[in-house]
């Protein structure tokens, strides 16, 4: 089911809240969250469900098993096979086609023609997030940060939970299991103030914005990927830059606005990533949750920062690899997160000699150019296209163009603002929401103004991974 | 990728003795839209989705708003003309004339083969089913295309669930009253049909589904509809689409084997025609796939004829029968003088159209 919904908003919504803030046994909740939520994945594929509980399962038992052990061979036995376990099913479903596709292709290259059987298998929804969040529980109940959850059931409504079930924020237990324990059963008027208005600030930048660059500007340019010259490269670049900004910043305003709606709080997954001054900075204020999940999960037990440059840059390499693969079985994704660990590496080893540019303005645009650069190889359907179009953005390829016909000239403008307010305005985290009834009526009839555009429904764009 | 960075943030909230008003006031403003939203769109009915018959439609969504008129009937349709829009002016009056019995023109806008196939199980499924002939307006775009797309009738909640390979879209409970289009289009309905009511609309449907056009025939009656260069320019518009090579769509062409197939089944005699377009858009298009296209329906049409599924009637030309270039609104659509002279050539010339 997608927030951007007419079942969603009018049906689903309105019926979860009225049951969670309804009920008033604990248990009662527990069960009902969780029973919502694995209606609200069903609602996309209901086959799927059975997965995510299977996955629920084992994480919680290898949580108890660490816990209970007092033999640190077992405890990292269980670990292991808990990690196994999740990156095989994330290998299953997400990887092995793509690897077993690129094998044949580099076989085929050395002459032979093998035809392995592929899985062809449909992507779970969602699969990347609830993975990573409960891999990090275990992992945290291994390190002994974080003690192990007091109940399947409240364990499973913490992996369920729909708000951020199907594309984050990347949830930590760690930082859920006290909101568990003290449940409240009325809820706060000024967490709903908030929250309504993350939702529908969240909403209207999917709806009204990221939908509108994407129709009018970005598919239509996109679809001539070979043939745009070097303005309309640039201008398809930029477009996809908003594009991607408004949809999976609204999306998590909205995922932040629901678990404030039901009493949750949830962690900042955005904070104006454009005006960061280096690649780093970048990746501090871009998916913030993933971004952190990476640091604390793979980075600093790879080594981190610690050590020589060159140990540094693998660290980084190595980090930003997976984390490309993170968002798909793709060589666009391998290329894309190679290019950002490489950026983070040399930026990370000119900080070191001191060679960091002084004027802010300029390190900004910098950094912005190069991840508008990434972004074009984010987008690309394969690395051919990628290729073509910073080809022409760079001007080494030359091609007629004439495709400016074929963008929406509102969207154009829009994509310009949207830039402007990237760039100048305050993000969603920063503003404070007034709460006159002019200002509740404003945003009611922007819900309204989001809602009348349901009628053609549009996938987040981070729902694919 | 700083190990010093904060790992979460939640944001700082306050309470405000302003929240439980905010709330309220939120509440009552988006419950109060949404329900002023959908009556707006009930009542007006843009779309003739509802079949609430208070306003006219003022677009040109007609599936609904014609399979609500056809339940209406009394006596029951015996004789349905089914076509596109290139029919729509096809007096029904005539053909009960003509043949003695109720009729109804069941045409609607850029309707393919699937909609004559949906429609024609929409009115089997009808508790009266007393359709005896159905006159099919053919034309080379009604069986050209994408079987798979069918948007229009995809958007049709009576004819919908008629053909299998269109999946009906669940939200459309909820579209069908909150979306931008409806919306828009209702509060012209209201600009029309309320404070713009001298002005005489483009189309009209009667209750036997013909369609009248009162603006362009007062316009005809007064001399100043600029018929030539309407049909000069919408005849290089048509001839546009034609300029690609084409062949009919094999989808497209098994659909009219199914509703012959149906209909034979259901003894219901099927009669058809090329709907003629006028002799600019002949010569314009001479050059285009047109021509081949039309051949090609025409054989389709005289194949099914020898195997007895229908009969096929030559109407082509306008001097097929007594037509006149000057009876047309554009290059594609008749007015009624000219439909009436094909309808009484379909019946071999016999009798004579009373309705005038």
């Amino acid at each position: 089911m997608l927030f951007n919904s007419y079942t969603f908003v009018l049906i689903f919504l309105p019926l979860a809240l009225l049951g969670w803030w309804g009920l008033r046994a604990r248990v009662h909740r527990l069960v009902f969250l969780t029973l919502v939520s694995y209606l609200f994945y069903a609602w996309w594929d209901f086959r799927f469900v059975p997965l995510m509980i299977l996955s629920t399962s084992a994480d919680y038992a290898a949580g108890r098993a660490i816990a209970r052990s007092r033999s640190a061979s077992r405890r990292t036995t269980v670990l292991v096979l808990l990690l196994i376990f999740n990156l095989g099913i994330l290998a299953v479903f997400k990887y092995y086609d793509f690897f077993v596709g690129s094998l044949e292709g580099l076989a085929r290259l050395l002459g032979y023609h093998p035809e392995w059987p592929l899985l062809q298998v449909l992507l779970p929804v969602g699969i990347s997030f609830y993975t990573f969040n409960s891999i990090s529980y275990t992992i945290d109940v291994y390190r002994g940060k974080l003690a192990p959850a007091r109940s399947f059931l409240e364990f499973s409504a913490f992996v369920a939970m729909f708000p951020h079930l199907v594309a984050g924020p990347i949830v930590r237990y760690a930082d859920m299991a006290t909101q568990f324990e003290g449940l409240r059963v009325r809820p706060r008027p000024a967490e709903w103030v908030t929250g309504l208005w993350l939702f529908g600030l969240g909403m209207a930048k999917k709806v009204l914005v990221a939908n509108v660059v994407a129709r009018g500007l970005v598919d239509p340019l996109w679809s001539q990927a070979g043939t745009l010259d070097a303005a309309e490269a640039w201008i398809a670049a930029l477009g996809y830059t908003v594009q991607i900004y408004f949809d999976f910043s609204g999306y998590s305003d909205m995922a932040v606005g629901l678990a404030l709606l039901l009493g949750f709080r949830f962690p900042q997954n955005f904070d104006s990533p454009y005006r960061s001054s280096s690649i780093g900075e970048f990746w501090r204020r871009w998916h913030m949750s993933l971004s952190f999940w990476l640091r604390d999960y793979l980075y600093i037990p790879l080594g981190g920062s610690r050590g020589s440059a060159l140990l540094v840059g693998r660290n980084l390499l190595l980090t930003m690899l997976l984390g490309g693969l993170w968002h798909g079985a793709a060589w666009t994704f391998v290329v894309w997160g190679l290019y950002h660990g490489a950026l983070l590496a040399g930026n990370s080893y000119l900080a070191r000699l001191g060679w960091v540019p002084r004027a802010r303005p300029l390190a900004v645009a910098a950094t912005f150019l190069s991840v508008v650069v990434g972004w074009v190889l984010f987008r690309a359907g394969s690395v051919s296209e990628a290729l073509a179009m910073l080809g022409s953005m760079s001007g080494l390829r030359r091609p007629e163009g004439g495709s400016m016909h074929l963008v929406d000239l509102w969207a154009m403008v829009l994509t310009g603002s949207a830039l402007a307010i990237c760039f100048c305005a305050p993000n969603t985290w920063q503003l404070r929401f007034p709460r006159t009834r002019l200002a509740a009526a404003l945003l009611a009839a922007l819900l309204v103004a989001c809602i009348l555009r349901f009628a053609q429904p549009t996938p987040f764009v981070y729902f694919q991974f | 990728m700083s190990q010093s960075s904060r790992s979460h943030l939640t944001r700082a909230i306050k309470a405000s003795p302003r929240d439980g008003a905010f709330l309220r006031t939120f509440a009552a403003t988006l419950v109060g839209l949404l329900v002023a939203l959908a009556l707006l769109v009930r009542v007006t009915d843009p779309f003739a989705t509802f079949g609430t018959g208070l306003v006219p439609p003022i677009v040109s969504a007609d599936r609904d708003y014609k399979a609500a008129l056809y339940r209406s009937r009394t006596p029951p349709p015996e004789v349905v003309l089914l076509g596109s829009s290139r029919i729509k002016t096809l007096r029904p009056g005539c053909v009960s004339a003509l043949t003695g019995r109720p009729a109804f023109n069941f045409g609607v806008n850029a309707g393919v083969a699937e909609d004559f196939l949906a429609i024609f199980r929409f009115m089997r499924s009808q508790p009266r089913f007393e359709v005896r002939e159905i006159l099919l307006g053919a034309e080379p775009e009604a069986f050209t295309g994408d079987p798979s797309l069918g948007r229009a009738l995809a958007q049709s909640r009576s004819l919908v669930p008629f053909v299998s390979q269109v999946e009906s879209d669940p939200e459309r409970l909820w579209s069908d009253l909150w979306s931008q289009a409806s919306a828009l289009a209702a509060v012209r309905s209201v600009w029309h049909y309320g404070l713009d009511r001298d002005k005489l609309p483009q189309e009209a449907l009667e209750p036997d589904g013909f369609q009248t056009r009162p603006l362009l025939d007062d316009q005809i009656r007064n001399g100043r509809f600029p018929q030539h260069s309407v049909v000069l320019s919408s005849s290089h518009a048509v001839r546009s689409r034609y300029l690609a090579g084409a062949r009919l769509s094999p989808g497209r062409v098994a659909h009219l084997h199914e509703l012959l197939e149906e209909a034979r089944a259901a003894g219901v005699r099927v009669t058809a025609f090329v709907s003629p377009v006028h002799p600019a858009l002949t010569r314009d298009a001479a050059s285009t796939a047109l021509p081949a296209l039309t051949r090609e329906l025409v054989g389709v049409l005289r194949s099914a004829e020898r195997e007895g599924l229908l009969h096929y009637a030559e109407t082509r030309s306008l001097s097929d029968f007594h037509g006149d270039s000057t009876f047309y609104y554009d290059a594609v659509h008749m007015t009624p003088d000219n439909a009436d002279r094909l309808v009484t050539e379909v019946y071999n010339g016999q009798g004579r159209c009373a309705v005038q």
